[in-house]
């Protein structure tokens, strides 16, 4: 009998547990939960986009970013595809992520790109893709 | 292709390639089921890691794995058939009836139990609705993931690029390089079908360690020699706890089940081989499940790579001072040998390969080992409170459970716990020991880093409560 007690009590442990597992998983499965995730891909998909049309497939990419958020940031969007490069002068265009006062953008944040022309002169270009 | 499809497709690839080491090491059982496209994520880990390594492409090394790892096992299941019993011929047609009636009758029980599993696992994972992409998902997973689709000559310069340490190169393979063949398979390159797809791998595993406390079940209504009633009530008892666990475990996991996290696979494949392992009996082919769980656990985390060796090393431990030595291991100690250099073969690479040091285990400690340590416990410790309950169930049940639980014929409970202080020593020890200020790592990690020792602990609590309860059974 005392070997069933014990039994009993581990699977009410058990039952608790699921129905307090079940109550917390609720709230992360909600529309909000969607929307956010939404927002979050939307942002991502923008700024990647943004990265593709400044970057040239030959191009070697200097991330101009000294903080590790936004370096981050840039590398989830171009870090699988872009050729990267740690030393500026190994670099044929630098990107950075800017706050635009007005234009499109990606959630309020623009992929800007520096590119050292044939001429010698230097060119900048905003991404154009914009998200909500 | 959607990405239901494309990972539907993806999981059939995988299955496929699973299919044959699956059968040879495992044979034809349910929790052969969930291990099949498992079985293949380890071939593709292979693949994704001799992308790195070799010239060729992941779906080129993916084939060349599958087909290696399918010549082999069809030679093991072709000299095990030949030392097996005949059949009955084709030509005995009541005695071939009667021996497929006898597989159903067998299976039907089984197969009835598995369905309220596989319900559970859809609930415990229904935040797969939600379209979440983890930040480690997008600065690690995807992105290693993008590497192997551009082939061998990109993929080993990105892996050898400071400039990309950020995003831990030296990370095992596993997740990324099913990833990577969802894209190359369906054709879609969307990051909602790669992380879908490790969600699928999440469920099969999940499934796996529910379907292991009803194998607990099926053991003791053999053991016991129950009648066809009790047997029956033992199954359903084993169904209802394999529920239970299963749901809590969805709490456990939380958005890191369904968000390409590869936090949740490595932990619910070790408890899979806890349970086959340690506490079921270590015969040849539960030891078939071990291998390949423990496969996945070691190729896909770093913690994971850690806590595999460890099972290792107990399990063939377990093997070697049982005195009936029940079927498993012929070599117990050349199996451990094996295992543990299988293990180290991707960390070893990495270094062979000049990958850069992760930064989780090198640069400048800062603040005592002390206040580190105090840190690590005050921050893991709202994330383990299961630990106490399973600590509690397992010295109620050693007093007043063991012998039952030996008749059973489950593992002593102190090999779980042996592996639970591991993991608490390898997974704390990291924090303690480890660079950079704890406070800011354990805040951005240890509501995953728990996920093992927090899931093991209610794998636990699920074998004591069956012991128990089965006992009324009888």
């Amino acid at each position: 009998v005392a070997g069933l007690v014990v039994g009993l009590l581990a699977l009410g442990a058990l039952g608790t547990a699921a129905v307090s597992a079940t109550r917390s998983e609720t709230p992360l499965a909600s529309a909000h939960a969607i929307r956010e995730a939404d927002h979050s891909n939307a942002y991502y998909a923008c700024l990647t986009a943004q990265a593709h049309a400044l970057v040239r497939p030959d191009d070697v990419v200097f991330l101009g970013e000294a903080n590790l958020d936004r370096w981050v940031t840039v590398i989830k969007a171009m870090g699988g595809w872009a050729h990267m490069a740690m030393r500026q002068s190994a670099a044929s265009v630098a990107i950075l992520l800017e706050h635009p006062a007005h234009g499109p953008s990606c959630a309020g944040e623009t992929l800007v790109s520096i590119r050292r022309e044939t001429h010698g002169g230097v060119r900048f270009r905003s991404g154009r893709q914009s998200s909500p | 292709v959607s990405p239901a499809g494309a990972v539907a497709l993806t999981l059939l690839v995988l299955a496929a390639a699973g299919a044959l080491p699956t059968a040879a090491l495992v044979g034809p059982r349910v929790i052969a089921l969930p291990l099949l496209p498992l079985a293949g994520s380890v071939l593709c880990a292979l693949a994704g890691a001799s992308t790195f390594a070799l010239p060729g492409t992941l779906l080129l090394w993916f084939v060349l794995w599958s087909l290696a790892a399918a010549v082999v096992s069809a030679g093991v299941l072709v000299s095990r058939s030949r030392s097996r019993a005949s059949p009955p011929a084709l030509t005995d047609m009541r005695a071939l009836r009667r021996a497929l009636l006898d597989s159903g009758r067998r299976a039907a029980g089984p197969l009835l139990a598995a369905l309220p599993v596989l319900a559970a696992v859809g609930w415990a994972l229904r935040t797969i609705r939600v379209p979440n992409v983890g930040f480690d998902t997008r600065a690690i997973w995807l992105l290693h993931a993008h590497w192997l689709t551009h082939g061998h000559a990109f993929a080993l310069a990105a892996l050898r690029n400071p400039f990309d340490v950020v995003s831990h190169p030296s990370y095992p393979p596993l997740v990324s390089s099913v990833m990577a063949l969802s894209w190359r398979v369906s054709g879609s390159g969307a990051d909602r079908t790669a992380v879908v797809m490790v969600a699928a791998l999440n469920a099969c595993a999940l499934f796996a360690g529910g379907w292991g406390v009803v194998e607990v079940a099926r053991r003791a209504a053999i053991r016991t020699g129950a009648t066809a009633r009790g047997q029956a009530g033992l199954l359903a008892l084993g169904a209802l706890v394999a529920v239970l666990v299963v749901l809590v475990a969805g709490g456990v996991l939380g958005t890191f089940g369904t968000n390409g996290y590869a936090d949740p696979l490595w932990s619910l494949a070790a408890v899979v081989a806890v349970l086959y392992g340690l506490m079921l009996e270590p015969t040849a082919r539960n030891l078939g499940v071990v291998a390949i769980v423990l496969g996945v656990a070691g190729l896909t985390k770093v913690e994971g790579t850690a806590m595999a060796i460890v099972l290792v090393l107990a399990t063939s431990s377990r093997c070697l001072l049982r005195r009936d030595r029940v079927g498993g291991l012929r070599n117990p100690a050349l199996a451990t040998v094996l295992g543990v250099l299988a293990l180290l073969g991707w960390p070893v690479a990495t270094v062979i390969l000049g990958v850069p040091k992760d930064v989780s285990i090198s640069g400048v400690r800062d603040g005592s080992l002390w206040h580190r340590a105090q840190a690590t416990f005050d921050a893991a410790a709202p994330h383990l409170h299961v630990v106490e309950v399973a600590a509690v169930a397992a010295l109620a049940g050693l007093v007043l459970l063991r012998q039952r639980r030996a008749r059973l014929g489950l593992g002593n409970d102190l090999w779980a716990w042996g592996i639970l202080g591991a993991a608490i020593l390898v997974l704390g020890g990291a924090y303690v020991f480890g660079p950079g200020d704890v406070e800011l790592w354990l805040a951005t990690s240890v509501d995953r880093t728990t996920i093992f020792v927090a899931l093991l602990g209610w794998w636990i609590v699920a074998v004591w409560a069956f012991c128990g309860v089965s006992s009324a059974l009888e």
